[in-house]
């Protein structure tokens, strides 16, 4: 890891190491994949349609098991931990699609983001007063039901909720697609201030443009395997990358 | 007439409430868990089965059978979801798999209780002191008032614990994205086994409740409870508590009035009718909310 | 459907690209046609063989119904709890044809048919349904069908006492009528399975929206089917009808039949075309073993039968057998 030299002072929060996974057969859909992720640092993860991104993510989260290699969290091996014993390390997630709970009001969409203390009532209850007027947009809207907000608030409620208990790493897939070009810019503005705060986060996006700019360090992933990686710099400095990218744009419509 | 049409719709309207209670108990495990458990009824049946030897054979108040039906039965599905849950929801199609399933659970049930208590219907033979009530000109049978009123006792027990609690807004909440209760943390196979012993005794209690209202049952009436919680759900709208109540108080509404205007064997055809037509004009029942399940 | 829950459903999809891709060969349908033709000469030949025909007629009538019902349950997707509404309304065509207006037998089994697809045409808006909606709605119209004929008048249809058929005073004719029915409902299924019918068909099941997408007719062939399952079914009812001459509205619309056919094709394995024939055939001898066996026990038995096979094989036998060994796939289908 010594070619990340600018970010060295940076602890690794979680790490892939040469990680393989597959979603049935042994059609690998990830292959010896090695990826860093660090504090205080946004982590790009870029590639075409079908690259694999996402399931970086839903790996990481539990939900495919790695055919090999090893996911490591603070340094200890993620294999054999439930899934659901995440969130309370320390892991936030927030999926490329839906994951509120529409039927149920803001406030106890941010209630369950409590679960894992759910016995300390009198912190759930600090810690939702604090989101709630840490998000005023959300505030205003607690006794709404999920199912009632903009596209644009609903990222903002599965943000707030992820970030509920201090999470140390967050992975976000694909958090402006689909949301107003207004919400996209505050979700890179949120984002820029957590890594300020020390979070370690993973932005999976498919905006490749606004992707390097908020991101420290890139990944740039194809059919399963990393291609390239370095800052964001070194990323956009490098011309063979820059038309690369120019040709997923043309690919996707962008 | 003139007192026969309050009288049906009062009775119609305690009916109601228990049919209300059985999609309740159904619709905690369908809409969460996507398990179709074609054993209700039968749990139900076990429950007037158990009523029926509290009383007939010890002398107890059909009262006293409610937290014996609730606990016996409560453990029947504790270990039947440790012996399958977990199998049946990770299987490829959940819905056929514990459909199938239960089935088998429902004939196991039906010739448990033919081996205990015979193929006979049975009826509790416990009298309530009067017989009946009269006010206003209408009467009420004694039995069917306590009924009414054990179901009426313990709805808002339920809704409170499904709309005031964390764990009843996980349940809630397992309803419309299960994949979400994940990504924050809970254990779904706790919550499932929770929620599953929980609508189990439930199930039981319905049937204590059932035995006062209804005057006989036999171990193969379970079938027919199972349909009636089916249709009570899916009339009211899949996974929404309040719709089981607005369903169960529809079906038995349809059911008596046209029972007493047509006769006898129109009620259940006219009850049915009211679901297909119900589901045609609005395809997720009375309360039910497509839009939020994910 | 959230991102974590897509992983089965995908695999699902995979799985049917799979079996369709390794296209069956000449030789496994040759194989497949002898077995068929071999087991129906012996079936044509069990009246001269043996007394127990009623063993034999009510093999064939499951392997039928289990077959039909797997056309909307493995094909289409649906389970159709009320799939007994078919058989009732044929038997009760076949029986009231017979008796009341003295139609031949032949005659009365084609009235059977049609008073089938009739019934299946009239419930076809219910297709519009999914899910456990679909199954509750079906299971309704059933009983509601099922009070329906017993409060009709007596000369109409026997009311609640049924019909008892005096003019057919031999059995072997409904026999012979029913090995035929099975074989042309297997060969259905075979067709279907090895034609771009059924391709289509598979595509709808996994993913109704993209094989519209793509073009495909999604209502129109769902209804096919549709019509084509409840006629078999409305045509073995009649044929029932025939070879048991008694009927009533409790035994003909008995929703056991649905619940048995649907299991038999389930645990044999859905959308395969041997799946449903197996657990037909392995289940009706099993029960008839229980049932002389155990006559105490024997509920619990086939209970606990259906419930562990269940958590063991949950694709059914054809189905997790090719699930452990995917060589098989040429094979079986
Ligand atoms: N649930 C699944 N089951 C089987 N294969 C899957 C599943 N989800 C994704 N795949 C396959 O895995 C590969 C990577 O998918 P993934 O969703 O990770 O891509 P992605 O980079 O996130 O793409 P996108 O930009 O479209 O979100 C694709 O080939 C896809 O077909
Ligand atoms: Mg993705």
């Amino acid at each position: 890891m010594t070619e990340l030299s600018s970010d060295n002072v940076k602890a690794v929060v979680a790490e892939f190491c040469d990680v393989s996974a597959a979603y049935f057969g042994d059609i690998h859909v990830l292959r010896n994949l090695s990826l860093v992720f660090r504090s205080g640092t946004v982590t790009g993860i870029i590639g075409p349609n079908g690259a694999g991104k996402s399931t970086v993510l839903k790996t990481f989260m539990g939900a495919l098991k790695p055919r090999s290699g090893d996911i490591r969290l603070y340094g200890k091996s993620l294999a054999g931990v439930p899934n659901h014993v995440l969130a309370l390390m320390g892991v936030a997630y927030v999926p490329q699609n839906r994951s509120l709970f529409l039927g149920l009001s803001v406030e106890d969409n941010l209630l369950l983001g409590c679960w894992p203390i759910r016995h300390d009532r009198v912190r759930t209850r600090r810690i939702l007063d604090r989101t709630l007027t840490e998000f005023p947009m959300l505030g205003a809207a607690r006794r709404n039901l999920a199912g009632s907000l903009s596209g644009g608030q609903r990222r903002f409620l599965e943000i707030a909720r992820a970030l509920l208990l201090d999470p140390k790493i967050i992975l976000l897939d694909e958090p402006t697609a689909m949301i107003a070009p207004k919400f996209a810019a505050d979700v890179y503005e949120k984002i820029s201030a957590l890594a300020a705060e020390g979070l370690a986060v993973v932005l999976v996006d498919q905006n490749i443009k606004p992707c390097i700019e908020v991101s420290n360090y890139i990944y740039v992933l194809e059919l399963g395997q990393k291609t390239t990686e370095g800052t964001a710099d070194f990323l956009q400095s490098d011309d063979k990358m820059r038309e690369e990218i120019g040709r997923w744009l043309e690919v996707s419509g962008g | 007439m003139a007192t026969l049409v309050p009288n049906i719709i009062l009775n119609a309207a305690i009916l109601g409430v228990i049919y209300g209670f059985l999609g309740l108990s159904l619709t905690i495990v369908y809409g969460g868990m996507r398990i179709a458990n074609l054993a209700h009824g039968d749990i139900v049946v076990a429950g007037s089965f158990i009523t029926y030897a509290l009383t007939a054979k010890f002398g107890y108040s059909p009262i006293a059978a409610l937290p014996v039906a609730f606990t016996y039965l409560s453990v029947l599905g504790y270990g039947l979801y440790r012996i399958a849950g977990k199998r049946l929801q990770n299987s490829r199609e959940p819905e056929l798999a514990s459909f199938l399933f239960f089935y088998g659970v429902s004939l196991m049930i039906s010739a448990s209780l033919l081996f205990v208590f015979d193929a006979d219907a049975r009826a509790i033979s416990f009298q309530f002191r009067p017989l009946s009530f009269q006010f206003l000109g209408l009467r009420v049978p004694h039995a069917r008032l306590v009924a009414a009123g054990v179901a009426l006792a313990l709805v808002p027990v339920i809704f409170w614990a499904l709309y005031q609690t964390i764990y009843g807004k996980a349940l809630r909440g397992a309803i419309m994205n299960r994949d979400a209760l994940r990504i924050v943390g809970i254990d779904i196979d706790r919550l499932s086994l929770f929620a599953f012993s929980i609508s189990f005794g439930l199930a039981g209690m319905t049937g204590v409740l059932i035995a006062l209202v209804f005057p006989a049952f036999s171990p193969f009436s379970g079938m027919d409870y199972t349909i009636l919680g089916f249709v009570v759900i899916v009339l009211g709208g899949l996974g929404s508590p309040l719709g089981a109540l607005a369903g169960g108080m529809v079906f038995a509404l349809t059911e008596q009035l046209t029972t007493l205007y047509l006769g006898q064997s129109t009620g259940l055809i006219a009850g049915f009718l009211v679901l297909v037509a119900v589901i045609v004009v609005r395809p997720a029942g009375l309360m039910g909310q497509v839009e939020w399940r994910a | 459907m959230t991102e974590l829950s897509q992983a089965t459903a995908q695999n699902t999809r995979k799985d049917a690209y799979q079996s369709a891709s390794s296209r069956l060969t000449r030789s496994s349908l040759l194989i497949w046609n002898a077995t068929l033709a071999v087991m129906f000469a012996v079936a044509a030949a069990i009246p001269w063989a043996s007394n127990g025909l009623s063993f034999w007629f009510y093999l064939l009538q499951w392997v039928t119904l289990a077959t039909a019902v797997n056309l909307v349950a493995g094909l289409v997707g649906y389970l159709p709890f009320g799939f007994v509404a078919f058989f009732g309304i044929g038997s009760y065509a076949a029986a009231v044809l017979t008796q009341f207006h003295g139609v031949l037998a032949g005659w009365s089994i084609c009235g059977a048919a049609m008073a089938g697809t009739v019934l299946a045409l009239l419930f076809a808006p219910t297709m519009r349904l999914s899910g456990v909606f679909f199954s509750i709605v079906s299971l309704s119209l059933s009983i509601v069908l099922k009070s329906l004929v017993s409060i009709l008048p007596e000369h109409v249809a026997g009311g609640s006492s049924g019909v008892t058929i005096t003019a057919i005073k031999d059995p072997s004719l409904a026999y012979y009528l029913m090995v035929a029915l099975c074989l042309v409902s297997l060969s259905i299924a075979t067709l279907i399975a090895v034609t771009p019918y059924g391709l289509r068909l598979k595509a709808i099941r996994d993913d109704a929206g993209a094989a519209a997408m793509i073009g495909i007719d999604v209502t129109r062939l769902r209804l096919s089917v549709w019509l084509l399952s409840a006629t078999i079914a409305s045509t073995c009812g009649g044929i029932e009808a025939l070879y048991s001459s008694v009927i009533d509205p409790s035994a003909s619309f008995n929703m056991l039949i649905s619940a048995k056919a649907i299991i038999y094709a389930a645990l044999g394995g859905l959308g395969t075309v041997m799946g449903p024939l197996l657990g037909a055939l392995l289940m009706s001898v099993v029960d008839e073993l229980i049932w002389a066996r155990f006559p105490v026990a024997n509920l619990f038995i086939l209970g606990a039968l259906i419930s562990l096979t269940v958590l063991a094989m949950p694709k059914g036998l054809i189905g997790s057998l090719l699930d452990r060994h995917p060589r098989f796939r040429r094979w079986l289908f």
